[in-house]
């Protein structure tokens, strides 16, 4: 009897931890909020930051519903912009490696690079980005759906109307595409991952990408 | 009742839930330390920072702990309390139970939801299988007695037959 009781309270536990963690329906998201200036004072070109003739380049392959990518946006881009690019060592680009929907037949994570394209359009990549990361609520489930993400960019002041015509016209769809066929070709691991002056990092947090970036500054001859 | 050597379940179940500590501990740390993740096969960064990685704010990692240490402790409590051998075989075969079936549900959201998987994840998991597999062993002696295992008295002695105590309550094997 005790036996029948133990399995009977684990099922209705396990089932309980099961309900707290289902996947999200998507139907509770917050509103869009637009992220505040992300690197004042920093060069911005397009999708890079920084002195274009850096001797280190590091680019970041990343998808804008990748936790890993929005942890490293929120939390770490900004301390390597100040450690490193803001100092003249690196130039630092961003490009799209969109997957996490193909699993589910969606386009949220392709549809938020396109729309990071279109906001690149009028100048507004890098504030564009960072509200992207902002406004990340899990995946798949309507945080980067077209109408967030045109409140992301009414949010940031930007063209609306311009705005809406680049998502509507598909007009950055091959873009993107390339870019993620150029990801795909680099065999990254996951989301995100790093090149260091074009060779492909192990990046398992901050530290390894400063080593990484050490490194090739002091092959560089460069001292920080 | 005395005591007397560990069966060969309760040995594969206390190695695996000792196992079990240090992959929930590391898992624990790593959750607020990035840089301490080790990941050699899988993308455990990807599955450690999903909206699943934590349950009511805290990280999935450290229920698991909790878990395997009071495996640990049942553990303990048959070996030094022979007469609660029962209730803390069906106590740590329950919460291995719960802990399997949470663990399978984790490794489903890990293949199909978050399409990444986690190699100390998935060490965590198997590990709870091997402890539930364990547990059941012992629940099924426990509730079974083997012919070929003598019986225990209150004085410690192999006996056939006058009980002191309910067979049921001082198997342990």
């Amino acid at each position: 009897m005790m036996v029948f009781g133990a399995i009977g309270l684990a099922l209705v536990v396990a089932l309980v931890l099961v309900l707290v963690n289902l996947p999200n329906g998507g139907d509770d998201l917050p509103a869009v909020v637009a992220a505040s200036e992300s690197h004042p004072g920093v060069p911005a070109d397009g999708r890079s930051l920084g002195d274009p003739n850096a001797p280190v380049v590091v680019i970041e392959y990343g998808d804008y519903q990748c936790p890993g990518c929005g942890q490293f946006a929120r939390d770490l881009e900004p301390r390597l912009v100040e450690e490193y690019v803001a100092t003249g060592l690196v130039r630092f680009e961003f490009r799209d490696y969109a997957f996490l929907d193909q699993r589910v037949n969606g386009s949220e994570s392709q549809d938020a690079a396109a729309a990071a394209f279109c906001a690149n359009d009028q100048g507004a990549f890098w504030r564009y980005h960072a509200t992207l990361y902002t406004n990340q609520h899990g995946e798949n489930r309507g945080a980067f759906s077209e109408d967030r993400l045109r409140a992301m960019a009414a949010a940031l002041g930007l063209d609306t109307a311009q705005f809406g015509d680049c998502l509507n016209d598909g007009t950055y769809e091959n873009a993107v595409a390339a870019a993620n066929a150029d990801a795909e070709a680099l065999n990254l691991g996951g989301t995100p991952s790093f090149t260091v002056n074009g060779v492909v990092i192990d990046y398992s947090g901050y530290d390894s990408l400063t080593a990484a970036i050490d490194a090739a500054l002091a092959e560089a001859g460069v001292s920080r | 009742v005395s005591r007397r050597g560990l069966a060969w379940w309760q040995v594969v179940s206390f190695g695996a839930a000792l196992a079990g500590t240090g992959v929930a501990a590391y898992l624990t740390r790593v959750h607020f330390d990035e840089d301490a993740l080790i990941c050699t096969v899988g993308d455990c960064q990807t599955v450690q920072q999903s909206e699943y990685a934590e349950l009511w704010g805290i990280p999935i990692a450290l229920p698991g702990l909790g878990m395997y240490l009071t495996i640990l402790a049942l553990g303990a409590v048959r070996w030094w309390w022979p007469n609660w051998y029962g209730q803390a075989t069906v106590a740590a075969f329950a919460l291995a139970l719960s802990g399997a079936l949470y663990a399978v549900y984790l490794t489903y959201l890990e293949l199909v939801i978050i399409d990444a998987i986690c190699q100390w994840c998935v060490a965590s998991a198997l590990l709870t299988l091997v402890i539930l597999a364990a547990e059941g062993v012992g629940v099924w002696r426990w509730l079974e007695p083997a012919a070929d295992e003598p019986d225990v008295t209150e004085t410690g002695r192999a006996s056939s037959g006058d009980r002191a105590v309910p067979a049921s309550r001082v198997r342990y094997r």
